[in-house]
């Protein structure tokens, strides 16, 4: 899963042993990215 | 039942119009003033694949707010279902007028340059592509190519005496398209059977006909429609076609019902 540090503002991979936490700054505050697919969205 | 219909335009502009039609039923004027709304298809925006968008609007209501742009549609040229491919790209800071999207097709291209879809500050950018698809105001409002469509009964003014004396001078107000009954009393030039927007005299039949007493009444089967368009196409057309539509829905009626 890809995030990006708040405080660093640094790409950051996350695996399920790490725990949440940036591995460059140690902030834990993590924000997910949109995903750079293209979303199709229906007018209704 | 063979009727010969007569129109006369009291307002004919691109995008709106006002008519007088004679010899029609009110059940005849209700279709046609349905099938202006209803049966005559429109392009319209109907998925948007977003690339990028980074504004402060979620992509499903900025698909709303692009589903409600009018585009021409010449009808000649595209079958109910016909897609066309538009798409835009707008950096911030600025604002993404419907005028930025481009079209795969010239004939299918924004009707108003103008409509505001979004502003973007700073850093923010919208990049999408999108399908427009041609269909029916019947089975979504942003496909209506007619908008304030409306009819009322053409009505006949007709003096009948003087108003007394010592009575209360108050506005008669009428609204609509009048047909002139008594031209001697009216101010200014006038011919029995002109047809005069209510406009003209500020809707208050005192101001045309002062100091006199007046009946109004409906005048059989003389309907005044006013119809107006979202851009898609000129009135004419409206018209033209949602009265084919109705035609074509006769002969089908015709054919299915005939043994």
């Amino acid at each position: 899963m890809s995030y990006k540090c708040s405080r660093c503002k640094r790409d950051v991979e996350l695996d399920e042993f790490g725990g949440v936490r940036c591995p460059y700054c140690g902030h834990r505050v993590l924000l997910k990215e949109r995903s750079p697919n293209v979303k199709e969205v229906a007018v209704e | 039942m063979v009727n010969d219909f007569q129109v006369e335009f009291i307002e004919r502009e691109d995008r709106r119009a006002r008519f007088v039609a004679r010899g029609l039923t009110p059940a005849l004027a209700n279709g046609i003033r349905r099938a202006m709304v209803a049966d005559v298809p429109t392009f319209s925006i109907d998925t948007v694949r977003f690339v990028e968008n980074t504004s402060v609007m979620f992509d499903e209501m900025i698909g709303l707010r692009l589903g409600l742009v009018p585009l021409t549609t010449p009808l000649d040229d595209f079958e109910p279902g016909d897609t066309v491919t538009v798409a835009l790209e707008v950096d911030g800071p600025a604002t993404a007028y419907s005028g930025d999207i481009e079209s795969a097709d010239d004939m299918v291209v924004p009707a108003d340059e103008n409509i505001p879809i979004i502003e973007l500050k700073e850093g923010q950018r919208l990049e999408f592509e999108a399908d427009a698809v041609l269909g029916y105001g019947k089975d979504h409002a942003k496909n209506q190519g007619g908008v304030a469509v409306g009819y009322r009964h053409l009505q006949r003014v007709e003096v009948v005496g003087d108003a007394g004396e010592f009575d209360e001078q108050e506005p008669n107000i009428l609204r609509g398209v009048i047909e002139e009954a008594a031209a001697e009393h009216a101010e200014g030039d006038a011919e029995d059977g002109d047809l005069v927007a209510t406009e003209t005299f500020g809707n208050d039949l005192t101001e045309r006909y002062p100091g006199k007493e007046v009946e109004v009444h409906d005048v059989p089967e003389a309907f005044v429609f006013s119809v107006e368009t979202d851009g898609s196409f000129d009135v004419d057309e409206l018209v033209t076609r949602a009265v084919a539509s109705l035609g074509d829905r006769a002969a089908e009626l015709e054919e299915k019902v005939a043994l």
